[in-house]
C-alpha cells in the first residue's frame, strides 16, 4: 500500500517521470475544462438556459458570494484563482469514489504545489492592491522586532495548508484500506461516504483559508495605508 | 521522500494551466453572463417602474375624468328627472282634462237621456192617467172625462171672476174680444155651446170664440187671448210628478257619486 500516488510511476525518461499524481491531475483538469467548455459554449442571458449553465451559475454565484463575504471586496478579481482552487480540490476528492482512482490531493507534492501557489498569490494580490511599499510595511507591524515572526508565520501557514489537505485526504483513503482489513462488509462504505464529506470540507477549508490570507493581505494593507495617511494628515495639522 | 520536487513543479504548472483554462472557459464567461443578466434585470425593473409610474399617472388621469363625469352625471340626472316630472305632470294634466271632458260629456248625455225619459214618462203617464181617469169616471159616475174636465175649467173661470186677484184677466178678455179655446179632444156641439154660454155669461160682451184641437195639451182645456191664458190640464199635476222624479234621480246620482268616491 502506497502512502502517496507519487510512488506509482507509469513512465520514466531521463529523470522526467510520469506518476499517478500528474496523470490523475490531468484527468481532473480535463474533466473540468471539458465541462466548462461544453457548458459555456452556448450561454444565454434570457430564457431556455441549459441545465449545465444553471448548475455552473449556481456554483460560481455561491463561490462569489463566499469570497465577497470574507474579503468584503469585489470578488471578480479573486475568483479565477480561488474558484479554480476550490473546483480542482473538490473534483479531485469527489472522484475518490471511482475505483482505481488516486486523488492527486492525497499526494503531498500536489498539496505543496497548491500551497506554494497560495503563498505567492498572497503578495501578488497584496502588492497589486496597495503597492510594494505598503505591502512590505506589513511585515514590520506592529514593530520591526516582529519581522522574523511574521515571516515564520507566513511560511508555517503555507506548510499547514499543504499538510492539512494532504493529511486529511491521504488518511481518508488509508483508513478505508485499513478498515477493509478489519471489517470488510459495511464499515468501509460508511468510511468512504465520510471520506467524500471530508474531501468536500477540506476543499472548502483550503479555499476559505486561502481567501482569508489574501483578504488579510489586501485589507491589512489598505488599513495600514489608511492609518499612515491619517497619521500623515494629523501631522500636517 | 514524500515530496517529489519534480511532481511539485509539474503540479504548480498544471494548476496554473488549470487556472488559465477555467478563467477562459468558465469564470469570465459565467461571471460575464451573470453580470449581463443582472444588468438586464435592472433595466427591466427600471422599465417596469417607469411603466408603473406612467400607468399610475394614467390611472390618475382616468380617475379625474371619471369623477368629472360622475359630477356631471348627477347634474344630468337631476335635469332629466326635472324634465320627466314636468312631462309627467303635463301628461297627467292632459289626462285629467280628457277625463273631465269625458265625464262632462257622459253627464250631459245622461242628463239628456234623463230629460228625454222624463218627457216620455210625463207624456205616457198623462195619457195613462187620462185613460184611467176616463175609465174611473165612466165607471163611477157614468160621465165622460171631457165633460168633467169642461165643468172643472168653467168652474175655474167662475172662480177667477169671483176672485179679485184674477179679475184683471176677465177685463183683459173683455178688451180683446178674441178668445181661443184649445182642447186635447174634439168638442161636441153641446159642449161648445155650454162653454160659449158660460163665457158670454161671464164676460157679458160680445166676443168671438174659436175652438181648436191641440194634441200638445194631452188632456186638458185652455183659454187663450192675446198672450193671456187660463187652463186646466192634467199636465200641471204631472209637472209636479216630473219634478219629484227629477229630484229622485238627482238623489240617486249623488248617492252614486259618493259611493264611487268611497270606492276610490
Amino acid at each position: 500500500m502506497e502512502i502517496t500516488p507519487d510512488a506509482i510511476i507509469y513512465f520514466q525518461w531521463n529523470g522526467v517521470h510520469l506518476n499517478a499524481t500528474i496523470v490523475f491531475t490531468w484527468l481532473v483538469m480535463f474533466i473540468l475544462a471539458l465541462i466548462s467548455w461544453l457548458a459555456t459554449k452556448d450561454l444565454k442571458v434570457g430564457h431556455d438556459i441549459s441545465r449545465w449553465q444553471i448548475a455552473l451559475e449556481v456554483i460560481i454565484t455561491y463561490i462569489r458570494q463566499q469570497i465577497k463575504e470574507i474579503t468584503q471586496q469585489n470578488p471578480d478579481q479573486f475568483i479565477p484563482f480561488l474558484g479554480s482552487l476550490f473546483l480542482f480540490i473538490s473534483i479531485s476528492n469527489l472522484l475518490a469514489i471511482v475505483p482505481g482512482y488516486h486523488p492527486p490531493t492525497s499526494s503531498l507534492s500536489t498539496t505543496s504545489a497548491l500551497a506554494i501557489c497560495v503563498f505567492f498569490a498572497i503578495p501578488i494580490y497584496g502588492i497589486g492592491k496597495v503597492g510594494v511599499k505598503n505591502y512590505l510595511k506589513q511585515y514590520l507591524e506592529p514593530s520591526v522586532l516582529m519581522l522574523p515572526f511574521n515571516i515564520i508565520g507566513e511560511l508555517s501557514r503555507t506548510l499547514a495548508l499543504a499538510v492539512r489537505l494532504f493529511g486529511n485526504i491521504m488518511s481518508g483513503t488509508l483508513i478505508a484500506g485499513i478498515l477493509l482489513i478489519i471489517a470488510p462488509l459495511f464499515l468501509p462504505i460508511i468510511m468512504q461516504v465520510l471520506g467524500l464529506l471530508i474531501g468536500q470540507i477540506q476543499a472548502y477549508i483550503f479555499t476559505v483559508l486561502a481567501t482569508v490570507y489574501i483578504a488579510s493581505a489586501t485589507q491589512a494593507e489598505s488599513e495600514v495605508y489608511q492609518k499612515n495617511n491619517n497619521e500623515g494628515s494629523e501631522k500636517d495639522e | 521522500m514524500i515530496i517529489d520536487m519534480f511532481t511539485v513543479i509539474a503540479q504548480i504548472i498544471n494548476f496554473l494551466i488549470l487556472v488559465l483554462l477555467l478563467r477562459k472557459f468558465l469564470f469570465n464567461k459565467i461571471v460575464g453572463i451573470i453580470d449581463e443578466r443582472e444588468e438586464q434585470i435592472k433595466e427591466q425593473i427600471d422599465s417596469a417602474e417607469q411603466q408603473q409610474k406612467e400607468a399610475e399617472e394614467e390611472i390618475k388621469k382616468q380617475r379625474k375624468i371619471r369623477e368629472k363625469m360622475e359630477e356631471n352625471w348627477d347634474d344630468d340626472l337631476a335635469q332629466m328627472k326635472k324634465e320627466l316630472q314636468a312631462k309627467r305632470e303635463k301628461m297627467m294634466e292632459e289626462a285629467r282634462k280628457a277625463v273631465n271632458e269625458e265625464e262632462k260629456n257622459w253627464k250631459n248625455s245622461i242628463a239628456k237621456q234623463r230629460d228625454a225619459f222624463l218627457r216620455e214618462l210625463k207624456q205616457s203617464s198623462c195619457q195613462q192617467v187620462c185613460q184611467i181617469s176616463r175609465k174611473v169616471l165612466a165607471d163611477l159616475a157614468n160621465e165622460k172625462l171631457e165633460n168633467q174636465l169642461i165643468d172643472s175649467f168653467l168652474q175655474q173661470l167662475e172662480d177667477a171672476k169671483d176672485n179679485n186677484g184674477q179679475g184683471f184677466l176677465l177685463s183683459d178678455l173683455n178688451a180683446k174680444k178674441e178668445v181661443e179655446i184649445n182642447t186635447a179632444f174634439q168638442l161636441q156641439k153641446k159642449e161648445k155651446e155650454k162653454i160659449t154660454n158660460k163665457l158670454k155669461n161671464l164676460l157679458q160682451d160680445e166676443i168671438n170664440i174659436s175652438f181648436k184641437k191641440s194634441e200638445d195639451l194631452i188632456c186638458g182645456i185652455e183659454l187663450r187671448a192675446k198672450g193671456k191664458k187660463i187652463s186646466w190640464s192634467i199636465e200641471s199635476y204631472l209637472n209636479s210628478l216630473e219634478k219629484n222624479l227629477q229630484k229622485l234621480f238627482e238623489e240617486v246620482e249623488n248617492q252614486q257619486d259618493i259611493d264611487n268616491k268611497e270606492e276610490e
